[in-house]
């Protein structure tokens, strides 16, 4: 039942990152293949750390993976922005909003 | 106060990264962690939490489901658009305001939930108002950016004008 539930998750986890990856390629500029890439971070890996903590139950694994994925979620937004902002910042000094960036 | 709760989180940090709790990694560990946190007296954040109302305490439980549930549509929606054939996105920039918060600490937390909401992307902040890229007009709604600000202004003690 458990490892049922941890490949269910993993499997949802993957389709995410899968997901994430083809946005990435497919879509056309900066910002919006950022908008792809946000959902690795939140569902695809938010599901990879459920099915691995369902697989080794109470542990300090399951802590030390909840901690991994904190991390992951202060410092993907920080750097998310630092980026979009060095990008919206540079196009409004070359002035208008050019989208082949 | 503040050099004891740093201290006390590194210790539980250090007990979660060495997976054990036999005596002598917790010495070590303990010795470490007074080491680094008087070695970085000097660069602790004064976060001013103190105005956070501990009896509110129960508004960041639900500000996290809430986050959750967002993040968990939001995902959807956006996988919809990214794997359909023409992909209709229509990206855009708005401006939204954040009320009348007033402690870094929630501007930055309720930045980084709109960035990590897949669809929009917080592009800067300025003095009242959060600037965000929107991958279409869907993802835009979706923020309800109202509902998380008047949670914050609970969480700070911060009378609601209505």
């Amino acid at each position: 039942m458990v490892t049922a539930l941890t490949i269910i998750c993993l499997l949802g986890g993957l389709f995410f990152f899968v997901v994430g990856t083809v946005g990435l390629i497919r879509l056309p500029d900066t910002f919006t293949r950022m908008h792809a890439t946000t959902k690795c971070d939140t569902l695809g890996l938010g599901l990879v750390f459920l099915g691995l903590a369902l697989h080794s139950g109470l542990t300090f694994s399951s802590a030390k993976l909840g901690l991994v994925v904190l991390f992951i979620w202060i410092t993907n937004p920080t750097a998310t922005h630092v980026i979009a902002k060095a990008v919206y910042d540079t196009q409004q000094q070359q002035g208008g909003v050019d989208t082949d960036v | 106060m503040r050099i004891i709760t740093y201290l006390l989180s590194l210790f539980g940090f250090w007990i979660i990264i060495s997976e054990t709790t036999h005596w002598q990694h917790l010495l070590v560990g303990g010795i470490v962690a007074v080491v680094v946190a008087l070695l970085n007296r000097a660069y602790m954040i004064e976060i001013s939490m103190h105005r956070y109302q501990l009896k509110n305490l129960v508004w960041i439980v639900t500000i996290l489901g809430k986050l959750i549930r967002d993040m968990v549509v939001a995902n959807f929606q956006v996988a919809r658009i990214v794997l359909s054939r023409e992909m209709p996105i229509n990206p855009q920039v708005i401006t939204l305001g954040c009320g009348p918060l007033e402690i870094p600490v929630s501007k930055t937390f309720l930045a980084n939930a709109i960035t990590l909401t897949p669809g929009t992307l917080t592009l800067d902040i300025t003095e009242n108002s959060f600037i965000v890229h929107c991958l279409c007009e869907e993802s835009a709604s979706n923020i309800l950016l109202d509902d998380h600000v008047e949670k914050f202004c609970r969480l700070e003690g911060i009378e609601l004008d209505e």
